[in-house]
């Protein structure tokens, strides 16, 4: 796991700060970033793994950090979990289910997203994605 | 409607002539009658004439037949000095000497009256003029007593009266005025004679009264003559009435007629009073139907599709635009004013209906002849006629305002929509660092009684999520399914996905939920919804299902659809909480208080059956047997409220009115 990272991207610092005292608090180790813009520049500096992704957020959104990352080349190698207080799928997300490897609605249990970073984690260490 | 005048003026010719006939009836009858009555007034009034000429002519007559004069007898006392009279009445009859008159050639008279056994006398001058004493005397052969004249100027008159002591000398000849009662021209000295009973004072016939009447109530004519005495003075009025049977008859007939006639003009006036109510009652109707119309914005129309025959109620006009004088109204003058772009799809679907002799309904936009654009809303139906014609009858509403407000209310409630969603979203963000955190902060609480606190603090914003998830679910769910979203979904695999996501609370509550549903069953359905659906029934069956209880779930299909059940044997419900369970909110009492359960469940269920065109009710023999809840999806083809594609979601699909049990 120490070798799997974990970015969340959201603008909500409560909800930044909740989510890293939480897997702190597990003993595992989260980065937090409050923009798409953030999240590509350290997609840029090397970051790969598992990126949990607001999906509404002012400036970009995460459906534009996304694309902006498939365009960009740095998908590879990360695997992405929409979080989002919408219960549905937007039409903003079409073209791009195929990078998302889940999606988790708010107010999400903190366990259950821990558990799920943890399988995901799992999944990059065993290769995942193999479509990319 | 416009309205022809043809039965006013049928009732108007039958009226004239009813009138007319039974005027010309009357009438003739009137002038038969007429005639009749004069030709029988002047027969009477001849023989009343006579009659009268007779009695004025008592010297005439006298001789032929005396009690002729029985009923004119009628003596006056008079106080006239000149005049001596004796009343003869009955009383005279008894007495032999009952009065005496003694004329003495000096001028006095002895007046003696003997009553009753009673001798009186009196004497009074009297100017009788000497030596013409050819006098008096008659006596009714009924007395005994003869009377005698002296020729000496003196006479013994029995039971009669002198008048006219002048008369004395005309003698024999009457001249206008005469002794009545007394015979006249055989009074000479030594004779005897009879008197009648009475004297009776007659003026001359040519000085009588009026001429014969007739009274039409008794069909009698009667003859009135005042009857003078020599002084001129009335003494009686001899009235005669004499009956007249032809007229009577006459006049009987009339009246039948009359009656007949007055009976006609009854039935008449009752006819007339009839059409007249009729006709008013026909006009408050129109009146009130164009008042009607006038508020709805409508018009109604009636086309005879072969005559080309049209008619319009007035408000069409109205709702039109165009004047009511002037316009002719036909189909062609409805495609003048129709908008351009809507006028191929109007006249499209005018023209099936009349085709297929079929309803239609439809919206367009009429440009009016000030220019104003109105959306109207024209429904019409096309049916065959006698003789093989087609008639097409419909309205024509102006439904701009309606529209309008449609719209606006369409983007209120989409702003609402969109208010619940920002607002669930506003509220789940902040929940999740509160869900986050909570535990955390729980765990390392070593103090029981924070750590209690904290437990409540964590069970309230579980319960705000659940109901903010619930709501934004409703609202979600409120949205008209499109035709491209619907598939067919294996009914019984999607409850077996319903019921693993209470697979864990079911194993701690011994509960068991069997599965009952044929695979071979689907349904034409959002698979999602259905899922959601199934999933809430099933949370609510387990949620007020006793440890160790069983919740079944059966379906079956028919050519209309599926009929699904979910059953348990929880707390039950009385049967007024049948139809409140779906309402949004609604807790029974003893679910009251708790806040885990938002009271959404149910209607998210009604929304979601609503939206495949289905119905859901709840059955339950009472408190503590258990509760059913049934379902009904029509097919595919039976589902009504699905948005076809392409087509703008409609506002009314949003009504749960079809939620009833059927």
């Amino acid at each position: 796991m120490s070798d799997i990272q974990v970015m969340l991207v959201d603008d909500e610092e409560l909800i930044r700060d909740a989510v890293s005292f939480y897997f702190q608090a597990k003993g595992f180790r989260i980065l937090t970033v409050p923009g798409g813009e953030e999240c590509l520049s350290l997609l840029e500096d090397g970051f790969r793994g598992v990126i949990l992704m607001d999906v509404m957020m002012p400036r970009m959104d995460g459906w534009r950090t996304i694309r902006e990352m498939v365009e960009r080349g740095l998908h590879p190698g990360n695997a992405i979990v929409m979080l989002t207080a919408l219960d549905e799928p937007d039409e903003r997300m079409e073209g791009l289910q195929e990078y998302i490897i889940d999606y988790m609605t708010k107010p999400f249990d903190p366990q259950a997203l821990l558990d799920s970073v943890l399988y995901y984690s799992k999944l990059l260490g065993s290769g995942y994605p193999n479509h990319v | 409607m416009r309205t022809t005048h043809r039965t006013n003026k049928m009732i108007a010719l039958l009226a004239t002539a009813l009138v007319a006939g039974l005027f010309f009836v009357l009438y003739d009858d009137f002038n038969h009658l007429s005639g009749v009555q004069r030709e029988r007034v002047v027969e009477k009034q001849i023989f009343f004439d006579q009659m009268v000429a007779m009695k004025s002519d008592p010297l005439r007559r006298l001789v032929l037949d005396y009690s002729f004069w029985d009923d004119m007898v009628k003596f006056v006392a008079r106080p006239d000095p000149r005049w001596a009279q004796g009343n003869i009445d009955s009383n005279f009859a008894s007495y032999q000497h009952d009065a005496l008159w003694i004329f003495r050639p000096n001028g006095e008279l002895v007046y003696s009256v003997n009553r009753a056994g009673k001798g009186l006398e009196h004497r009074a001058p009297f100017p009788l003029p000497t030596g013409n004493m050819g006098l008096l005397f008659a006596a009714k052969e009924k007395f005994t007593h003869f009377f005698v004249a002296t020729g000496q100027g003196v006479m013994e008159v029995f039971g009669a009266g002198i008048y006219s002591p002048g008369n004395v000398e005309r003698r024999g000849e009457p001249a206008g005025f005469f002794l009545s009662g007394m015979l006249w021209g055989r009074a000479h000295i030594g004779e005897l004679s009879y008197l009648t009973r009475g004297v009776v004072m007659l003026q001359s016939p040519e000085q009588a009264g009026a001429d014969g009447e007739w009274d039409p109530r008794s069909g009698e004519i009667s003859f009135t003559r005042a009857l003078a005495g020599i002084d001129g003075k009335p003494v009686k009025t001899l009235v005669v009435r004499m009956e007249t049977p032809d007229i009577q008859q006459l006049a009987r007939e009339m009246g039948n007629n009359a009656l007949i006639g007055t009976a006609l003009v009854a039935v008449l006036a009752v006819l007339v009073v009839f059409v007249l109510v009729s006709r008013q009652r026909l006009r408050n109707a129109n009146s009130n139907l164009d008042a009607a119309q006038r508020t709805a914005q409508l018009g109604s129309w009636q086309r005879e599709v072969e005559r080309g025959i049209c008619s319009w109620s007035d408000n069409l006009y109205r709702v039109l635009g165009l004047p009511i004088k002037g316009t002719v109204p036909g189909l062609e003058t409805f495609y003048s004013l129709v908008h351009p772009e809507d006028l191929s799809r109007v006249r499209e679907t005018i023209e099936r209906s009349v085709r297929e002799k079929s309803g239609y309904e439809i919206e367009f936009r009429l440009v009016r002849p000030d220019g104003a654009v109105r959306t109207m809303r024209s429904k019409g139906e096309a049916c065959l006629v006698e003789g093989g014609n087609t008639c097409v009858v419909g309205s024509t509403q102006d439904i701009t305002e309606q529209s309008l407000m449609e719209s606006k209310l369409s983007t209120l409630i989409r702003q609402k929509d969109a208010f619940i969603v920002r607002l669930g979203h506003d509220l789940k963000s902040p929940l999740t660092p509160l869900m986050a955190l909570l535990p955390l902060v729980r765990e390392r609480c070593a103090d029981a009684e924070a750590a209690r606190m904290l437990d409540i603090c964590r069970t309230s914003a579980s319960h705000i999520e659940r109901i903010t998830a619930k709501t934004l679910k409703l609202v979600r769910f409120s949205s008209p399914l499109a035709s491209a979203d619907l598939e067919r979904v294996p009914l019984a695999a999607v409850v077996d996905g319903a019921i693993n996501r209470y697979a864990g609370l079911m194993a701690r509550e011994s509960i068991v939920c069997k599965n009952e549903i044929s695979p071979a069953i689907g349904v034409h359905a959002v698979s999602t919804q259905i899922e959601e659906l199934f999933a809430n029934l099933i949370s609510n069956a387990v949620h007020f299902s006793p440890k160790g209880s069983v919740i079944r779930i059966t379906a079956g299909e028919d050519a209309q659809g599926v009929m699904a059940s979910v059953r348990d044997e929880g707390a039950g419900l009385e049967p007024d909480q049948l139809e409140n369970i779906f309402e949004e909110f609604y807790k029974e009492d003893e679910a009251r208080h708790e806040l885990g359960r938002p009271g959404l469940g149910l209607t998210i269920c009604r929304q979601i059956v609503f939206n495949h065109g289905g119905s859901i009710w709840a059955e339950s023999p009472g408190r503590g047997k258990g509760t059913t809840i049934r379902i009904r999806l029509p097919h595919a083809e039976n589902v009504m409220n699905i948005v076809p594609e392409g087509a703008s979601t409609c506002l009314t699909s949003r009504s749960c009115s079809s939620m009833t049990k059927n």
